[in-house]
Order: C-alpha cells, then sequence, then structure tokens
C-alpha cells in the first residue's frame, strides 16, 4: 500500500481536530475506494447474487470496534452516533458470561 | 497433516493462559444418580466422596424419581432409544405433541414447540420472528443463550439496566418507530438468583405495544402457587407473549427446552427456527419422563411447596449464622464473598467438610462479586441443610467472614 500527502491551505487559527481529520480520512479513502480500486468483478458479482433473487444494495458506512483481550465486539451504521450506540449496547451485553 | 505444531502450540498457550487466570473450567465426576447426596470424584483419580448435593438444578428433586424413572423405561421399551430424523422429516412422535400440549397447558399459553435444549430454544426464537425492522429490548443480565440469539437475529438490539423499568420504559419510547417492539428478560435471573418484574414489565408491554419475551429456565415447576412461573408468582398467567424453557433443571432434569406462547409466534418457529430444523428431535425416553413429570408437577404442589420451605429454612440459617446473601424470595441463594480466591478456598474447605458447592467469580460474575451460588432442593431434608449450614458456619468462621459487611470483608480479602 502506498500513501500520499496532501497539503491544504487552512485560513488563519483554524487547527483540525481529531474529528476533522477522521473525516478527512474517512473521504479520501471513500474517492480511492470507488476511484481506484482494482475490483473489476465488482458488477459480476452483484449480477450472481442478483441471480439467485436478492435484491442487493451496497455502501459506505462506519464501523465500530472493540477489543477485550479475547473479546471482541463490532457494529456498522449509516452513522457514528448508529455505530458507536450499537456497539455499546454490544459491549453492555457482553460483560460477563453469565452463569449457566 | 493440517493440524499442524504452530496450530497446537497456539492452543496449547490459550488453554496455559486460560489457566493462569484462574478461569479454566474442570470437570467432576459423578458416581451416583443426580440427588440432595452423592459421590462426588474430585480431584480426577481420587476415591469418590459422599457429599451433599448444594449446586444441581434439580430444584424439585424430579432428576431421580422412581415415577419419572419407570415412565423412561416405559418409554424406552414402547417408542425405542432414538428417533434418527429431525422433527418435520420422520422425527414426531405422538408423544411429543402430547408433551407440547402439556407444557401448553402449564405454561398458560397458546401452543408449544419443542427444542433439544432451552439454549437451543433461545438460539433460533429470534431470528424466527423479527428481523431488521425491530428492536429487542433486553435486560442487561438476561442468560448467555439469550444473547447469542439476539445476535443471530437481524433485529436492532437494545437493552436496559438490570430490573430498571423508568429505563425500560425510556428505552421503549425511544423505539416507537420500531415495527415490532420486544421486551427480553429471565424470570428468574441465574447469577443472583432475584426474579423480574414480570407485572410491571407487562404493564408497560401492553403500554407501548411491546412483545413480552421472558426465560422461565429457573422458575418452571416451582415459581407462583401452582409453580408455573414468574408469570404466576406476579400475576401475569396468560400475558405473556413467549416463554422458553428448559426441561434440563425442575422438569425432570435431563434435556429439552421449548418456546411456549402466541400460536402464531410459535408456528414461525416451526418453520423457521434453526435449532429445531436441523436438530434431531428430543428422545422418546426423554418425553416419556417429562410426560410424567408434568403430571406429578400438575397433581400436587407438594414437591414445590416443600422447595419453597426449604428455602426459607435456608435463607434464615445462613442470614442468622452472619453470611452475606443476596436477599430475594428464590431457591438460587449466593453468599456474597467478593473476593475470588476467597470463594475458591471456601468452595474447595466445604467439598472437604462434604458440601458440594461452587465459587463463581469474574468473568462469570462482575468483578468484585465473586460468590457461592446455593441451590436449593425439594430433595433436600432439613437435617441435610442443616448438616450444609454447619459446615458453612465452620467455615465461615474459619476465614472470620462471619457477620461481616460488604465492606469488611472486603477489607479483610480485597476485591
Amino acid at each position: 500500500m502506498t500513501t500520499t500527502t496532501i497539503e491544504v491551505p487552512l485560513p488563519e487559527g483554524i487547527l483540525p481536530n481529531d474529528l476533522d481529520l477522521d473525516l478527512l480520512k474517512a473521504i479520501f479513502q471513500a474517492i480511492t475506494s470507488l476511484r481506484y480500486e482494482n475490483f473489476p468483478q465488482r458488477t459480476e458479482l452483484q449480477q450472481r447474487i442478483q441471480e439467485l433473487g436478492w435484491d442487493v444494495k451496497w455502501g459506505l458506512t462506519w464501523i465500530a470496534e472493540a477489543n477485550r483481550g479475547h473479546d471482541f465486539e463490532c457494529a456498522t451504521g449509516k452513522t457514528t452516533e448508529e455505530a458507536l450506540y450499537k456497539l455499546y449496547h454490544h459491549t453492555q451485553m457482553a460483560k460477563q458470561c453469565g452463569c449457566p | 497433516m493440517a493440524y499442524s505444531n504452530e496450530a497446537r502450540q497456539h492452543y496449547l498457550n490459550e488453554i496455559s493462559g486460560i489457566k493462569q487466570a484462574g478461569l479454566f473450567k474442570e470437570e467432576r465426576y459423578i458416581h451416583a444418580p443426580q440427588d440432595a447426596e452423592i459421590d462426588v470424584e474430585f480431584p480426577a483419580g481420587a476415591p469418590p466422596k459422599h457429599v451433599i448435593n448444594l449446586c444441581s438444578n434439580n430444584y424439585l428433586g424430579l432428576s431421580s424419581h422412581p415415577e419419572v424413572l419407570a415412565a423412561a423405561h416405559k418409554g424406552l421399551d414402547h417408542r425405542g432409544y432414538g428417533m434418527s430424523s429431525v422433527r418435520f422429516i420422520c422425527g414426531t412422535q405422538d408423544i411429543h405433541r402430547q408433551l407440547e400440549n402439556k407444557l401448553t397447558e402449564f405454561l398458560g399459553t397458546e401452543d408449544t414447540l419443542l427444542f433439544p435444549s432451552c439454549m437451543d430454544a433461545n438460539a433460533g426464537v429470534f431470528e424466527a420472528v423479527l428481523n431488521d425492522l425491530d428492536v429487542i429490548i433486553a435486560d442487561r443480565l438476561v442468560h448467555a443463550s439469550i444473547i447469542d440469539g439476539m445476535r443471530l437475529c437481524k433485529a436492532m438490539q437494545d437493552s436496559y439496566k438490570h430490573s430498571d423499568m423508568e429505563h425500560l420504559e425510556e428505552k421503549l419510547q425511544e423505539h416507537q418507530d420500531k415495527r415490532f417492539r420486544m421486551i427480553v428478560t429471565d424470570g428468574v435471573f441465574s447469577m443472583d438468583g432475584d426474579l423480574a418484574k414480570m407485572d410491571e414489565i407487562v404493564a408497560l408491554g401492553e403500554k407501548y405495544n411491546a412483545l413480552v419475551f421472558s426465560d422461565e429456565s429457573h422458575s418452571s415447576g416451582f415459581m407462583g402457587k401452582t409453580g408455573r412461573g414468574v408469570h404466576e408468582h406476579c400475576g401475569v398467567l396468560g400475558k405473556m407473549d413467549i416463554i422458553t424453557t428448559t426441561l434440563g433443571k425442575a422438569l425432570g432434569g435431563a434435556s429439552g427446552g421449548c418456546v411456549s406462547g402466541r400460536r402464531e409466534l410459535v408456528e414461525m418457529c416451526r418453520q423457521r427456527a434453526r435449532p429445531y430444523l436441523f436438530s434431531n428431535s428430543v428422545a422418546p425416553v426423554i418425553v416419556y419422563g417429562a410426560l410424567k413429570v408434568m403430571e406429578i408437577v400438575s397433581a400436587s404442589t407438594e414437591r414445590r411447596d416443600k422447595l419453597e420451605r426449604n428455602t426459607i429454612h435456608w435463607r434464615k440459617r445462613l442470614t442468622e449464622a452472619g453470611f452475606d446473601i443476596k436477599p430475594g424470595e428464590g431457591s438460587i441463594v449466593p453468599v456474597m464473598l467478593y473476593n475470588a480466591k476467597l470463594a475458591q478456598d471456601i468452595a474447595r474447605d466445604l467439598f472437604r467438610e462434604g458440601i458440594y458447592v461452587v465459587g463463581f467469580f469474574f468473568p462469570v460474575v462482575p468483578k468484585g462479586q465473586a460468590r457461592i451460588r446455593t441451590q436449593l432442593s425439594a430433595a433436600h431434608e432439613i437435617e441435610q441443610l442443616d448438616r450444609a449450614a454447619g459446615a458453612f458456619i465452620k467455615i465461615g468462621g474459619k476465614y472470620k467472614i462471619l457477620g461481616k459487611s460488604k465492606k469488611e470483608i472486603i477489607e479483610l480479602y480485597g476485591m
């Protein structure tokens, strides 16, 4: 994987915070994925799924992950709020193994 | 060879990590039928020790009841050993349907479907009746099998703080935009032995148009005046939308479980619940035994009443002795010790005294909540419970925890 550095002039006194940087990263990742990803079979795969009777939709989404030792929880959402909200509830329900 | 040395070493390291964390589960070999007193080989290779059993789910003492054994023998003779089929191919005998009808009548529902276990019932029920238009709102201390079932379902998952009805109501308000809402709870929570506020849950379900689901595994057969479950205890018999329960605890203790509830929901499970569709039928020998169990628990409350008396006696003895026990009325009575090593040490010493109990600690229970979970049975006699209480008092005295508050126990032993 290669990376490219882009310099963007910012107005006086503006410092991007972590959220801004995450957003910029996500936008460029989306552009890269959609425009330059080497995935010529995309349409073919979609068609194959549709031939089996599936209505196919795909798109960009947020993903939230949490690791704790052996435990792993993961949630996706159309917004960061949705993804983190779901992740929160997964972790709440996975607090302990529980009694049999 | 696919199982490489690298793979073997990986799993050896994992097992070693489990042992180092003090979480390794070791089976203890019992050389007797399940009962109030059993012979336990522990550690492996040691001569079996005769002990009072305070850790089984044999709440009604029916696991080795002579009438149940006789019925099971009859089942074996009349209907064979196994069905060699799933239910919907050639695995349903008339006795399966008889047992489902008996359970329906007993639980106060509209219909019932047998599963190989309640774990399977919980794994299959949510996916069968809900989808991504719906939301499940679960108590945060529900059984692990419910959590697994929820994860297999596409419905949105949400949760409310344990038994917090205000929080549940907030969640119900928040999810009014969903097609269906399902409130999910255990009847009796297996960790603390406390009861769901089923009357309030049902009232909220009615107010906010939500289905109510309860796992009655730790209550079927003995909670409520006639042992129907927590829904009877709380006066909402007939108002539950889905009940799951097990034949593996009070109701004979062998195996098998069920989904019981609204006719259409049960039918959806028959059509779509994967653990039902892809598992063998419950064996005829178990069905015959369970039919006898249903006959016994429907005919008399004698065993349920004895369990209640035993529970009250045991709680009184431990409280008077100065143990810190979780308050409540259930037959699960946790003795709180807070420290994991203390719980293990006391369980070990009690075993030497002829009392079989198990220490529970993180991650089975939250950190700092280590305890010994005692469970009562109608098979226990008061004399046995007094003997067990004597051993608890002796060992509690050794560790200087009698009459000590939570704070004092933690000061002595840490969390």
